[in-house]
């Protein structure tokens, strides 16, 4: 092989290497970039949300008219919708999965140093569990006379709760949760674990620290004037938009409330992933058609150097070069250009993702798909640079008899 | 050495046809220093191209060192060009990018030989055309001279049977020349056949024999003695 | 001379076709690019009420406590106090035409619910706002200045809302209600085609207002408000937002927009004289314990800030010139690729007797021929990829935004195409005159001697 000469040969020519380094830098940083930002987001896509959350309808409604009850409301509204064929279970809500944005510090003793567990508590009646078709893991299930029902101010705690695996992995690793008490904040009286039920995502917030199944049920209900419950409604297999709209029309029956949306809890988990999800598809878009102009360039670029290189590739055929040894000189001279720009932009690349990790706390490197991208654009640099390569095999070699 | 029957080049085009060569026969010895002559596009350079096979010909049968290349593959052409010929040009063709001494190295890498086979061919051949100090110099640096003695370097480093040397004093001042000319009669004192296409009839005189092409054909091929002129004062006698 | 040198550049251009089609087709997606980002940052910077937009400014002063955080961008400013609000529109000393407004979430609703209830973005205001920022109505008008004295139970429905409540007919005199009061329509709106909504400083260019009420009808009924309190105020953040409008009143808590129009810089010179007159006044009762020099803001100002600190749409715009940069070097390498195997044919040319210049005419028209296609290719790339950018804003937004509300942020225009054209045919013959300069300045000899 001849890299010496050609190294050699390149440092004479550094405009034109340095265009084509430049550009495969530029691509490849854009290309990793996009693709881990795109693998983080469809790894996340891609975990079980370990619900069934095409049959999960979640309701969030407003009342706006001041002289309507609460709590009548809310009992109205259960009663109602349980009526419509299809439904099969509802409970009132705080948070929704793949919604819950509110965290609560969680407490396993109670000392002012005591470590403390993220997490989201999901206040809901004794349907909850079901409703949202959790296993029962370990314990059992909540009882009708374990639902604490808060109107008019008042404050009392059930004395009950239900965690995931995931939380119970996280506060009492291997030992058994059940009859283990926990604090759900500080100077809070303690509650007692009586079951565990199987993971399901809580929101984007845990979710992005890798805690998506951290999750605490409460067996609460609370009627607070501007704080009304969303529903979380089980439903029959196969039900459509026709349902969602039989439950708003529902709603609506009752005068002097806004009904901000029913869904099924599939689109609830569509947004959260959708800012990400987007993004990643705009710079996939982006990076494929910069992929495709650095190939054109390169071909391009190789192409002006053969034709002003015809003298010399003939001079090289004339001395016994073979033509598969021309097509060689040039891919290899490609291949060392294109080397050059790939580390460049690896460094670049490893560098904005280093940036990346430390301000949103993810971990985007993954060395095996840095490898893959980097080889995968230096196959699209020689199959760009081959054309122009066997271009210049053709130059006849009695080209070096026609003059200066 | 080298033995052409009925030899023919027609170029084709779309619309015509040229015959730039026409039933040339021609042989030549080992060890000859032939020169070709002839006016401009008598064919002399499709004559060296066809020779050197850098071209193919069209019709006829060339047999080079007792192989006959009329019909071979471009990867044997390849071969037989890096192993048996060796090149100079008129405008030299260097290649700019590389040293005096990775110029000579290239028709050896092609030959595959080992690093340390190569190095000592090229200083033995720079040592030759008396350029050993340059060898780290780029080609742009030395004067028209000493890029043609660079070139001859490279042709000869190789170990060819047979030179092919194309004006290679035309672009060369005099002094230049006669340096250039005064080495290729000594490497052709070592046995190797120099082929010379030149224009200039003094240079032409120097070989042992000159081949006129006119119009595509071969017209005379002259014999002619190294004291040439007492052969002269012979045949007047 | 120019129609003979079109023609032998057509010539040469359907001599290598799919050279051709390679640099046209470099030039028209990196210029796609370019044009679809540039379009969205030229669309979303647009200044609203151009015409009026350097006279009509926002009063910015602070009057938060010495432990606030300090204000490094002036757009950080926070809106005004009540008592400030009204001590400065009610004070005749500086005449001058103004008008202050708030904003709220209501849940706009009709009595016997025969549609659905709204929540609407509200702006809760004065009777000039209509004609100071020239809104344009469909039926009726705004509400008089004693409706704002009164605070009478009148309403200004948008277009959109009009539609949904009303079926698009006129509806003034009609009564709707927001929240549980009962108000009488006396205006709507036209389609209102406002840049930004600038006047709340949100500069939104996606979300309008649905509904436009009094602000003493406003406070009477109590609709939430967004403020903002600062230390000793802040534990009352809920109580002031959604009970305690007397409470609120007497705060620091800052949640106003106070616009004045005033006539030229002159005037603006003593207007900020004016008010840091009575921020001095102020002092003097104890308030504005910090150091600060009040100023004005004109709508212009303003959205020159919001644009040029817009980062998202500056990184974008910049990777997208970048893009560009190095397609157009493709571009240009290649057909000098292409020119460089002519060099022995310029010579017979130039040898021929072609001048200089002529050859050089013929090879930039070729050139500018190509990006001209390139460029209009591009633009025609852009149109959809304005489309295709437009749907991933709505997807993104879970459907919340509709895409009449946002496609002038998406949409080209005559400047938009004449610029991009532009920019494809300038920049390629910028890049090209160099070299191709040099090439048809290589000597006719050299070339000619071995054809």
């Amino acid at each position: 092989m001849e890299f010496g000469p050609i190294f050699k040969a390149l440092k004479k020519r550094k405009a034109f290497a340095a265009l084509i380094i430049l550009q495969v830098a530029i691509t490849l940083t854009v290309m990793i970039i996009a693709l881990l930002v795109t693998r983080a987001t469809l790894k996340e896509w891609n975990l079980p949300s370990g619900l069934d959350h095409d049959n999960i309808v979640a309701v969030y409604p407003q009342i706006f008219e001041e002289s309507l009850n609460l709590k009548q409301t809310v009992e109205d509204d259960l009663h109602k919708i349980k009526q419509i064929p299809g439904v099969q279970l509802i409970t009132p809500a705080t948070q929704i999965p793949f919604s819950a944005e509110n965290l609560t510090d969680v407490f396993i003793e109670d000392t002012e140093k005591a470590q403390s567990f993220q997490t989201s508590v999901f206040n809901l009646d004794v349907n909850g569990v079901a409703v949202l078709g959790l296993q029962l893991k370990q314990g059992r299930h909540f009882e009708d006379t374990e639902v604490i029902y808060n109107d008019n101010g008042q404050n009392t705690q059930p004395a009950v709760v239900m965690i995931s695996e995931q939380m119970a992995e996280a506060l009492f690793a291997q030992e058994n949760p059940v009859g283990r008490s926990i604090y759900l904040g500080k100077n809070q009286p303690p509650v007692e674990i009586i079951g565990v039920y199987s993971n399901f995502m809580n929101g984007e917030r845990l979710n992005f620290v890798g805690q998506s199944y951290r999750s605490v049920i409460r067996p609460m209900v609370e009627y607070i004037q501007g704080v009304d419950p969303n529903y979380l409604i089980r439903v029959e297999p196969g039900q459509t938009e026709v349902l969602l709209e039989e439950i708003r029309g529902k709603l609506y029956q009752t005068q002097g409330r806004f009904i901000q949306g029913v869904e099924f809890l599939s689109r609830t988990q569509k947004r959260m992933y959708d800012g990400r999800g987007s993004r990643s598809l705009i710079m996939l878009a982006v990076s494929f058609v910069l992929l495709i102009i650095t190939g054109l360039g390169i071909s391009g670029l190789i192409s002006f150097l053969v034709a002003q290189q015809k003298k010399q590739i003939g001079t090289r055929r004339a001395l016994g070069a073979k033509k598969f040894q021309i097509i060689r000189y040039y891919l290899i001279e490609n291949s060392m250009i294109t080397g050059i720009g790939l580390l460049l932009g690896v460094i670049l690349s490893l560098v904005f993702l280093i940036i990346m990790a430390t301000q949103s706390n993810s971990q985007l490197i993954h060395v095996g798909w840095i490898i893959t991208i980097t080889l995968f654009i230096w196959l699209i640099s020689l199959v760009s640079a081959l054309h122009p390569a066997m271009r210049a095999a053709k130059v006849e070699p009695a080209i070096v008899t026609r003059g200066a | 050495m080298l033995k052409m029957n009925n030899v023919s080049k027609v170029f084709q085009t779309q619309m015509i046809e040229t015959h730039a060569l026409r039933d040339v026969n021609i042989e030549i010895k080992q060890g000859e220093f032939v020169s070709v002559t002839g006016p401009s596009g008598s064919g002399k350079t499709t004559f060296l191209n066809l020779a050197g096979l850098l071209e193919n010909l069209t019709a006829g049968q060339y047999i080079l060192d007792g192989e006959d290349v009329s019909q071979l593959s471009d990867n044997n052409l390849s071969e037989i060009r890096n192993e048996k010929i060796g090149f100079i040009f008129q405008s030299f063709n260097l290649l700019p990018e590389l040293s005096i001494f990775d110029n000579v190295d290239v028709p050896l890498r092609y030959r595959g030989f080992a690093r340390a086979e190569r190095k000592k061919r090229i200083e033995e051949a720079l040592e030759i055309v008396g350029l050993s100090s340059r060898k780290d110099h780029s080609p742009t640096q030395l004067s028209g001279g000493q890029q043609q003695r660079v070139a001859i370097a490279r042709a000869i480093a190789g170990e060819p049977k047979i030179i092919l040397a194309d004006e290679p004093t035309g672009n060369l001042d005099s002094l230049m020349a006669r340096q250039v000319m005064e080495l290729l009669e000594k490497i052709n004192q070592n046995g190797t056949t120099i082929i010379m296409v030149t224009h200039d009839p003094a240079l032409a005189k120097r070989a042992h024999r000159e081949i006129q092409i006119f119009d595509g054909q071969v017209n005379s091929q002259e014999t002619i003695d190294t004291t040439g002129e007492t052969n002269e004062a012979l045949v007047s006698a | 001379m120019f129609l003979y040198s079109l023609k032998l550049a057509k010539a040469n251009l359907k001599n290598r076709p799919g050279l051709t089609l390679l640099t046209i087709s470099a030039i028209a997606i990196g210029l796609a690019l370019l044009t679809t980002t540039t379009t969205m940052s030229y669309q979303s910077s647009k200044i609203p009420l151009l015409e009026e937009s350097e006279k009509i400014q926002t009063v910015l002063i602070d009057s938060r406590d010495q432990n606030a955080r300090d204000i490094t961008d002036v757009r950080r400013t926070p809106r005004l106090t009540y008592q400030d609000t009204q001590n400065l529109f009610t004070d005749a000393t500086f005449p001058v035409e103004k008008t202050y407004l708030w904003k709220s979430f209501t849940f706009l609703n009709d009595e016997n619910g025969d549609a659905h209830p709204r929540q609407v973005r509200t702006m809760a205001g004065l009777s000039n706002f209509f004609t100071m920022f020239k809104v344009p109505f469909l039926y009726g008008s705004g509400w008089s200045k004693a409706d704002d004295e009164n605070a009478t139970p009148v309403i200004v429905l948008s277009y959109k809302m009009n539609q949904h409540f009303f079926g698009g007919e006129n509806s003034v005199g009609k009564t709707i209600r927001i929240n549980s009061s009962t108000l009488t329509v006396v205006g709507v709106l036209a389609n209102w085609k406002l840049a930004a909504r600038f006047y709340d400083r949100s500069f939104s260019t996606a979300r309008f207002d649905d509904v436009f009420v009094p602000s003493s009808l406003a406070l009477e009924i109590n609709i939430p408000r967004r403020i903002s309190c600062w230390e000793k105020d802040s534990e009352f953040v809920q109580d002031f937002s959604r009970e305690n409008v007397n409470g609120l009143k007497a705060s620091e808590c800052t949640w106003l927009n106070l616009w004045v129009k005033l006539e030229d810089e002159n005037q603006a010179k003593q207007y900020i004289d004016y008010l840091a007159q009575y921020v001095s006044d102020q002092k003097s009762f104890g308030r504005f314990p910090r150091e600060h020099q009040p100023t004005l803001l004109s709508i212009k100002e303003y959205s020159e800030l919001n644009s040029t600190n817009n980062t998202t749409l500056f990184i974008f715009a910049l990777l997208s010139v970048l893009f560009f940069l190095v397609c157009l070097i493709n571009t240009v390498g290649i057909l000098l690729a292409k020119y460089m195997g002519k060099v022995p044919e310029i010579a017979l040319r130039r040898a021929l007797g072609a001048k200089k210049h002529v050859i050089l005419m013929q090879y930039l028209i070729e050139i500018g021929l190509i990006s001209f296609i390139g460029g209009v290719v591009g633009v025609i790339l852009s149109y959809f990829g304005l489309k295709g950018m437009m749907k991933v804003y709505i997807y993104q937004s879970d459907y919340t935004v509709t895409a009449d509300a946002i496609q002038h942020l998406y949409q080209l225009d005559w400047i938009m195409i004449s610029q991009a054209l532009l920019i494809a045919v300038g920049s390629s013959l910028i890049v090209s005159l160099y070299p191709v300069w040099k090439m048809c300045n290589t000597a006719p000899a050299g070339h000619l001697k071995a054809q």
